[in-house]
């Protein structure tokens, strides 16, 4: 069980990493030497919890850790779906973009 | 009869049910990837991902996000495999060596090259490709 609860957090990870690298990207850039630096750092950061989280979910075997650090994985994993809004595969799978009322037409 | 009998018992079916889950969960999180059998190092997964990922820097992300994300794999998907094949290649033998840096620069410009390579494609499958012909296609 620990070893699906730790691939599962590898996928929570990845995609929303994908997610919120996605938005990171179309938020605009604050001109200015700290906002541009926190930028790349964000980027930077979100590229590589990505790319690793996404290989351990095809690379399974490549998952070696003892319970503490599945642990630590699944609190880091949950604390970061925690931060995108609510419903968080909502996020994931369509974003921030909330589908429109349809207008009725009499 | 003995078909219903799992299911006409609820206890028996629940059972089996989890039984069944259970090893599909336990053989699914420590699976040796197919991807190693096939040649596959994690490496270059790792750095194709990477490459694709941040291949949206250079690319406004304007597209929905399962699009998004088809569109990640699917980059990532290219590269490995074309990194894979090139190294395949007697005369490029040597990016064996740095097949993860060649899997990770194919990846990040994959959204540009694939695009190109198709309209050239199409370019040339028409016959209106500057190999072929006096006129047309870049010089």
């Amino acid at each position: 069980m620990t070893n699906f609860i730790g691939w599962f957090a590898a996928l929570v990870a990845g995609v929303t990493g994908l997610a919120m690298l996605q938005d990171a990207l179309a938020m605009p850039l604050i001109r200015s030497v700290r906002g541009v630096a926190q930028h790349w750092a964000r980027l930077a950061a979100l590229i590589m919890i990505t790319a690793s989280a996404l290989v351990l979910v095809v690379f399974p075997s490549e998952r070696t850790a003892t319970g503490y650090e599945v642990m630590l994985r699944v609190a880091l994993a949950s604390f970061m779906a925690m931060q995108s809004p609510c419903p968080w595969w909502r996020y994931v799978l369509q974003g921030l973009h909330r589908p429109k009322a349809r207008k009725v037409v009499l | 009869m003995n078909e219903t009998v799992l299911v006409r018992d609820p206890l028996v079916f629940l059972l089996a049910l989890a039984a069944c889950c259970w090893s599909t969960v336990a053989a699914a999180a420590t699976w040796n990837s197919p991807l190693v059998f096939i040649g596959v190092p994690p490496a270059l997964a790792f750095m194709a991902i990477a490459g694709s990922a941040g291949g949206l820097i250079v690319q406004p992300p304007v597209v929905t996000r399962r699009t998004m994300i088809a569109l990640t794999v699917a980059f990532a998907f290219i590269a490995t495999c074309a990194t894979i094949a090139i190294s395949a290649i007697p005369t490029f033998a040597f990016i064996k060596d740095v097949e993860p840096a060649v899997g990770g620069i194919l990846a990040f410009f994959a959204q540009t090259l694939v695009p190109a390579a198709r309209a050239r494609l199409t370019r040339e499958v028409s016959g209106q490709g500057a190999t072929d012909q006096a006129s047309g296609g870049s010089p």
